[in-house]
């Protein structure tokens, strides 16, 4: 399956009291994962808040083009602050697909289930029934992808969805993501501090410092062959595994 | 090796000041409150305040008399600036007992927790239990009227407030590291709450003690115009309040001007709270 | 780079590979110890024991009860069953001040582990003045050379935990701990609130420094890789219970137990990389 959903960001500045971003330029082609990687305070989650509409106040864009074809969700860093802590898990879904798709509240109910058994949340059809802190942090962070995915987005957006996930539990959303972009065509910006996470999804890398684009290209090709101290940098954070004798490891 | 070394380490004196100068609240609470206290300090009366003129009562306020004359012929002007040392004398010296006795029982609560922390919960739970004016009436009754009721009553109720604020803030900062830290350094009980938590909640408590200087204000204001509170002739904000309701229809001024200066002085211990909470960001 | 395993060459100090065997009883012994929580056991019968020098990696996901034990370590929740002893001697549950020294944990969270208003070099002074007999001109000397240790300049005494990164927030908690001369270190997900970037200066601080000065050190992380930097050994725990304890070595070529591969195989590896 092909997608649709595309994004072009083109000399992007945003500014609250000095400027933040300083002509940020970046595409994502319909279907493509594009990973925008840097340190805390490179501006990463900035330029993917701007694209959102989401800037923090006292913010603003400043300058510069953002183009989103077809329609973008969000996946945050910390599901818990962004699901309603008095509504049932399964409702909320079943809220954002009544307002997509306008049908009844009983097929928005069965969508809602369909869209958490496909994030392969455990018994959907129960945990559908729980509160968001009855749930795990990774069942959480599967509700509020089956959340954005209710948006039908054709463009997914993540600000360091598994930062606060433990390894396996990454692993397994990592994993979802790859398998949503297979099955739905969607194309995704990803955001992370750590290149090996970025590395699991994206083809396609941005490195950013300072509010700036400093360099980029094919994830393999960048962290083969570093070309900049940047690049570097990050590729060196990456802590080394030994590989595994005799491992199904890729 | 080192990632960054920020600009020149500011003291953090300096920093404060420099925000404190841009809050309007705090900049209007000082100001106001620092022309109160001069003349509570200086007392600047123009007469002396309880010279009687009796051929000159009740005098409409006038060039000699700023806030004309009360029933008694006494200017109301110097009545009033020296109601004012007084008033501010007793609030603030009211305010110390419960400031230090519910500072020390919130941070021991809520640092130790537990059936000593439990056992503060009750006692607060049941001051707070009753209406606090009779319980300040019962005390003064008890203890006697003037000044020395208004000090044990404050005594007795004034901490409540300062333990349950203190011991939520003490509480709350017991779940941070740093304090798990200096026990786990070898540091005792008593310098882990005095040197380490102490200074963390000071802010806090004198913030509130800003709201309770108004309050024990108001309440001795109270108290006077019940007949309670400082006894004639002292002058006092409260019992010339009271003096004056029965001219109030036809003599305005007698009970409105000090009336007006017990608003100043609780606008200003207000702004001026409100502002220490917004430079200490405690909101 | 040591090609052979895939360990950086950091902290590789002298207690490596091969150093003559302590004494039975040096270091920090965990015997049988459980933890229990609102009435749930949340650590089982868990032993192990950590020498001089060496670094322990205890990997565990949320949930394994790797915090409560390292806090039963250090004495802040009491043991349900079981002893901690140092150096043969067994640390109660009421310990006293220097018991409280010998055993240094640093936390997670670098932001909320430094009391805001306090500079450094008052933190450390305050330590060094009830852990020693130093005169205030030692005391001065030694904060500048805990400082020193943990790559931090000098006039990091001077200021307070605000201005500072994570990681370098991180190593003044390190300085901190070094402060009273700790026997032992627990280092709790000590990286796990910092940017990748800089996980790996905090790690060679704290193993380097481990090593240099002969502490038992207990490394805690959900992250293998964290563990495989710096650790001699490795011990998984999972649901309160250790399912494999095995030589660093050993362990990241042929892990035993299925959770420990599956552990393995969720770390994020990058593309290409040996």
């Amino acid at each position: 399956m092909t997608g649709t959903g595309r994004l072009a960001v083109d000399d992007l500045r945003v500014a609250g009291e000095t400027e933040l971003l300083h002509g940020i330029s970046l595409a994502v082609a319909p279907g493509e994962a594009v990973g925008v990687v840097g340190e805390s305070g490179s501006g990463k989650s900035l330029t993917l808040r701007a694209v959102m509409g989401l800037l923090p106040r006292g913010l603003r864009v400043s300058g510069g083009r953002i183009r989103v074809d077809g329609t973008a969700a969000m996946v945050f860093q910390d599901p818990l602050s962004f699901l309603d802590p008095l509504a049932r898990v399964g409702s909320q879904v079943a809220e954002v697909c009544r307002t997509v798709h306008r049908g009844s509240p009983r097929a928005s109910r069965t969508r809602a289930l369909e869209l958490l058994e496909s994030v392969r949340l455990p018994d959907a059809a129960v945990l559908a029934r729980r509160y968001p802190h009855q749930l795990s942090g990774g069942q959480r962070q599967r509700v509020l992808i089956a959340l954005a995915l209710a948006r039908e987005p054709d463009l997914l957006l993540c600000d360091e969805p598994t930062t606060a996930l433990d390894v396996t539990v990454q692993r397994e959303v990592l994993d979802l993501i790859a398998r949503l972009r297979a099955e739905r065509g969607l194309s995704v910006l990803f955001v992370s501090h750590d290149l090996a996470v970025v590395a699991q999804v994206c083809e396609r890398v941005v490195v950013m410092r300072e509010g700036r684009v400093v360099d980029g290209g094919a994830t393999v090709d960048l962290v083969t062959r570093p070309t900049s101290d940047d690049v570097r940098a990050l590729v060196d954070a990456v802590l080394p595994l030994p590989v595994l004798a005799g491992g199904s490891d890729e | 090796m080192t990632e960054v070394t920020s600009v020149a380490a500011r003291r953090p004196s300096a920093r404060w000041l420099r925000r404190a100068r841009r809050t309007p609240t705090l900049v209007a609470g000082a100001a106001i409150m620092l022309a109160v206290v001069a003349v509570a300090v200086f007392s600047p009366t123009p007469y002396d305040p309880s010279a009687q003129d009796l051929g000159n009562g009740l005098a409409a306020p006038s060039l000699a008399h700023w806030f004309g004359t009360d029933q008694l012929g006494r200017d109301i002007l110097s009545r009033v600036i020296a109601a004012t040392g007084t008033d501010l004398r007793i609030a603030v010296l009211a305010a110390v007992t419960p400031f230090l006795v519910g500072v020390s029982i919130g941070l021991v609560s809520g640092y130790a927790g537990g059936r000593i922390d439990w056992l503060v919960g009750r006692v607060v739970d049941t001051f707070v239990a009753f209406p606090f004016y009779v319980l300040v009436i019962v005390v003064v009754f008890a203890a006697g009227t003037g000044e020395r009721g208004i000090f044990v009553a404050y005594a007795l109720v004034g901490w409540i407030g300062y333990a349950r604020v203190i011991r939520a803030k003490t509480r709350s900062l017991c779940r941070e590291g740093w304090v798990e830290a200096a026990r786990g350094g070898g540091l005792s009980h008593v310098r882990v709450v005095g040197h380490h938590l102490l200074p963390n909640v000071l802010a806090q408590a004198v913030v509130l003690a800003m709201t309770e200087i108004l309050l024990i204000m108001v309440a001795v204001v109270t108290l006077g115009y019940l007949g309670l509170g400082v006894q004639p002739p002292t002058p006092d904000w409260g019992t010339m309040i009271s003096d004056g309701q029965l001219f109030l229809t036809t003599k305005w001024w007698v009970a409105t001007l000090p009336g007006l200066a017990v608003v100043t002085t609780g606008v200003g211990l207000s702004l001026l709270g409100d502002g220490l909470a917004d430079v200490w960001r405690l909101r | 780079m040591s090609e052979s395993t895939g360990r950086p060459s950091v902290a590789e100090g002298t207690g490596g590979v091969g150093v003559v065997p302590e004494a039975a009883g040096a270091g920090l012994e965990v015997v049988d110890a459980s933890v229990e929580f609102a009435g749930r056991r949340v650590v089982d019968r868990v032993s192990f024991g950590v020498r001089p020098g060496r670094i322990l990696g205890l990997v565990g996901e949320s949930g394994s009860g790797k915090t409560s034990l390292a806090r039963a370590i250090v004495g802040s929740v009491p043991l349900a069953t079981g002893r901690v002893r140092l150096g043969g001697m067994e640390l109660g549950r009421r310990r006293s001040s220097a018991e409280r020294r010998a055993v240094q944990l640093v936390q997670q969270d670098p932001f909320a582990s430094l009391n805001p208003l306090l500079t450094v070099g008052q933190v450390l002074d305050e330590l060094l003045r009830t852990s020693s007999s130093r005169g205030r001109a030692a005391r001065r000397e030694r904060a500048a050379e805990l400082v020193a240790l943990v790559d931090l300049p000098a006039d990091a005494l001077a200021r307070y935990p605000r201005e500072f990164s994570g990681g370098q927030r991180q190593r003044i908690a390190i300085a901190r701990a070094l402060a009273v001369e700790p026997r032992v270190l627990v280092a709790d997900e000590p990286t796990s609130s910092l940017d990748v970037s800089v996980q790996r200066t905090v790690l060679d601080v704290l193993a380097g420094l481990g090593r240099r000065m002969r502490l038992a050190t207990l490394l805690i992380s959900h992250d293998l890789s964290v563990i495989n930097a710096v650790c001699d050994e490795v011990a998984v725990l999972r649901a309160g219970v250790v399912v494999e304890h095995a030589p660093s070595e050993r362990f990241f070529r042929h892990p035993e137990h299925p959770y420990s591969r599956a552990l393995l195989e969720a770390v994020p590896r990058l593309p290409g990389r040996r």
